[in-house]
């Protein structure tokens, strides 16, 4: 695939684009210079935005000069983001690039989705042999061109082989991407142009971050430490804005090690699998948290939406429905996947919940106190 | 490897034992696909607990282990590891190389599982694993016939094996999908049958929405709640009434724990059946629609009858992930299982209908071996009617082993004289 420079800017991750950079060949003090200053710029913000979780701007209509600015400013914002050292900000920054991918793909004729899911490893295949499509058969079905027309590109199905799907959703919740609910065929999966995308942006987020985590060594510049300290500042406003300062009746030593490890990537801005933040909030509503010392602990996550998540807190807690849900056993912790690194204690036979864990941990804790003050 | 601390064995364990030294002296398991990189776990005679953590390098080593330790229970990882035998088990999954995927159907898991006999329930598992594999594994996931390697479990259920690359990779998070997909576990309707508009009434801007149905071939649940739509109708229409239609859900529902009662029941019922003589029924039916009238409302209960009809009771839905946990050990193919005397043995999909496990995994040879028989006992086993009285029986080995590993019978004090 060949794309012009202004198609190429909006997805600076492609190798096409990696490949037009390199042959710029603009040493990195250079690029830091005063010179490049739009560049340095336009890197900042996208590190900003991504802070911020900002609208994303989908400029389609862009001078040259632009195109050039933001596609040389994409591996200068990962440089930034990488000499932070921040693993949260490394999750935040892709999470949104994964975005800004998607938002543009929506509105791309439907061989350029194609052809990008392709490069990202997620090509789609021909419809299996015996899959049927066509209208619903209903006596007082009217006529489809009546309806709000959603486009000719959104009507077509695409397929994917299930093998390739279940990887690339396993950070999507929602019974819409339960394989239970979608349209099997022959090791296929039926998918509208929509899902696709937002598989595509998931891929996107993984290729983003890969690296991310990669020690560097920034050059000793006046400027780039200024850059560095900035968004450093601001991510830790974020955190401060966000993070709870206590975990209120929590003892943090006396968590279970999947309880740690859910909590952990939670509050670095990993996305949990759904599994993950029904159990955290049960337990902590159990351990004796409010809803208010709840919330605050998701306020990391990459995709954080304060209304969804304070909704789906006052659900599981009973706040606002009938039920209150209780821990999760081992057992099903085990069998959603989200039984972290269980330990001595884990093991024994009686464990069979992750707050039996918590009590336990408590008296044995309780116990240990005493011995050392007799 | 930890020594094996052991009670003496009972005459009844040391019988046992000696049935499998006899046999894995003759023949050892054939070892399973890269099994060095598989690690196994034992149960002996007389143990109270698995060892494992246990590697091999060589075939010999197996056979040998085999030979001498002749365990009452084998089983190797699912999983494969580039250092099978490391503990704890945090560092193995370190070197954690992929896992084949397991599907395990157990009689445990068959509804009313209790009230059926052994030979009974083994049928049912069998017709289960047949429906797994034809409609699930090969029909919807697509996987080659040839993929997909069955096993008689030895005890009372069937394997199914795959080993294609292309689900070595598959986290437990994926494969709980697989198991979701095949037990039908978080259907749901609102995405299977989204609302769409039907009709805009622009004066008022008000809309009417109705579930859309699809078609029959969209694929995965829709295509089997459409099967299973005409199998539930054709079944109501057989019968003479409304009142036995009513108790025929009833029915459905407790079986396949839909706890949908009696009032949900009746009201189904009467939608379907309100125009005499099933005319609404036969024309979901020629016509191929769950909504034949517009007012005519299907609601969610019926939708999960006819799904009901699809899904399969995997083993350990809920206790025993088999599917899912990625560092599972399995029966090992080929070894003996030892509440039974069987033998694990493979079973090609072809030959399941025909396969009989008490005359084709019997493994343990005819030799005639004196037992005292609890109460009397009557089988068709290794192809012969055993009708047996209490008190002293001669019997062939491998119903002998049957017998005394069930607690069905006893040794002789003198006839411990192999």
């Amino acid at each position: 695939m060949e794309w012009d420079m202004n198609r190429l800017s909006r997805y600076p991750f492609l190798a096409q684009a990696r490949e037009y950079v390199k042959a710029q060949e603009i040493p990195l003090e250079e690029m830091l210079s005063a010179k490049n200053a739009s560049v340095q710029n336009r890197a900042l913000k996208r590190v900003e935005d991504a802070v911020d979780g900002a609208e994303i701007e989908r400029d389609f209509r862009r001078t040259r000069e632009d195109n050039i600015t933001d596609l040389l400013s994409y591996p200068l914002s990962r440089f930034l983001v990488a000499s932070t050292g921040d693993r949260t900000l490394a999750k935040w920054f892709s999470h949104h690039e994964g975005e800004r991918a998607r938002a543009f793909l929506s509105s791309e004729p439907l061989d350029i989705v194609l052809s990008m899911g392709t490069e990202l490893g997620l090509p789609t295949v021909q419809a299996p042999a015996g899959a049927q499509t066509g209208p619903v058969k209903a006596p007082w079905e009217v006529d489809p061109r009546a309806l709000p027309d959603r486009g000719e590109m959104e009507q077509k199905e695409l397929w994917l082989p299930f093998t390739s799907f279940l990887p690339a959703r396993r950070n999507i919740s929602g019974a819409s991407w339960n394989l239970v609910n979608l349209g099997v065929v022959n090791g296929n999966l039926r998918l509208n142009r929509e899902q696709y995308t937002r598989l595509l942006q998931e891929k996107v987020r993984e290729r983003v971050e890969e690296g991310l985590d990669m020690k560097v060594r920034p050059p000793k510049l006046e400027s780039l430490d200024a850059m560095i300290s900035r968004l450093k500042a601001k991510v830790d406003g974020r955190k401060k804005d966000y993070s709870p300062t206590e975990m209120g009746k929590l003892t943090i030593t006396r968590l279970p090690p999947c309880m740690r490890q859910v909590l952990g990537m939670s509050q670095s801005g990993e996305n949990l699998p759904h599994h993950g933040r029904f159990a955290l909030v049960t337990f902590l509503h159990t351990a004796g948290m409010s809803s208010e010392e709840i919330f605050k602990v998701f306020m990391n996550a990459p995709d954080f939406k304060g209304d969804i998540v304070r909704y789906q807190i006052e659900h599981i807690t009973g706040a606002s429905s009938a039920t209150s849900y209780m821990v999760p056993n081992c057992d099903t912790m085990k069998t959603g996947g989200i039984c972290y690194n269980p330990d001595g204690l884990c093991e024994k036979e009686w464990m069979t919940n992750p707050m039996i864990y918590y009590r336990v941990k408590g008296k044995k804790m309780a116990s240990k106190r005493e011995d050392t003050a007799s | 490897m930890a020594t094996e601390e052991r009670e003496p064995l009972t005459p009844e364990q040391q019988f046992l034992r000696r049935c499998f030294i006899d046999h894995y002296v003759r023949s050892p398991p054939e070892a399973p696909y890269r099994f060095t990189r598989r690690e196994w776990g034992f149960f002996p005679f007389g143990g109270k607990m698995m060892f494992r953590h246990i590697s091999f390098t060589r075939k010999e080593e197996l056979d040998a282990f085999f030979r001498q330790r002749a365990p009452m229970h084998a089983y190797h990882s699912s999983a494969y590891y580039s250092e099978p035998s490391l503990q704890p088990m945090g560092e193995k999954v370190k070197t954690w190389m992929g896992a084949d995927l397991i599907f395990d159907l157990d009689a445990d898991h068959i509804p009313n599982s209790e009230k059926l006999s052994y030979v009974e329930q083994l049928e049912k598992v069998k017709e289960e694993m047949d429906r797994l594999v034809r409609d699930f594994l090969i029909s919807d996931l697509g996987f080659r016939k040839e993929g997909v390697e069955l096993f008689f479990s030895g005890g009372r259920g069937y394997h199914a094996h795959i080993r294609d690359p292309s689900v070595l990779p598959m986290d437990s998070r994926d494969r709980r999908q697989l198991v979701d997909y095949i037990t039908g576990n978080n259907l749901d309707f609102d995405v299977l049958f989204p609302d769409r508009t039907v009709e805009v009434n622009k004066r008022f801007g008000s809309s009417k929405k109705r579930r859309n149905f699809r078609n029959r071939g969209h694929g995965g649940w829709v295509t089997k709640i459409y099967k299973g739509k005409d199998s539930l109708l054709n079944e109501m229409l057989a019968l003479p009434d409304n009142k036995s239609r009513v108790q025929k859900l009833l029915e459905i529902s407790r079986t396949k724990k839909l706890g949908i009662g009696q009032q949900k029941c009746s009201s189904i019922v009467e939608d379907l059946f309100k125009k005499g003589g099933g005319v609404t029924v036969k024309r979901m039916l020629e016509e191929d629609m769950f909504q034949v009238t517009s007012t005519n409302t299907i609601d969610t209960d019926f939708l999960k009858f006819a799904a009901s009809y699809s899904s399969i009771n995997l083993s350990g839905e809920t206790d025993e992930p088999v599917t899912t946990d990625t560092k599972r050990l399995i029966r090992c193919p080929g070894s003996l299982h030892g509440k039974t005397g069987f033998r694990v043995i493979s079973v090609p999909l072809d030959r399941l209908p025909s396969f009989d496990p008490l005359r084709d995994a019997v493994a343990l040879g005819r030799d005639p071996v004196e037992v005292s028989l609890n109460e009397g006992f009557s089988i068709t086993m290794g192809g012969e009617d055993f009708d047996l009285k209490q008190g002293r029986v001669s019997v062939p080995k491998f119903l002998a082993y049957f017998l005394v590993a069930r607690g069905k019978a006893k040794m002789l004090p003198d006839a411990f004289l192999l």
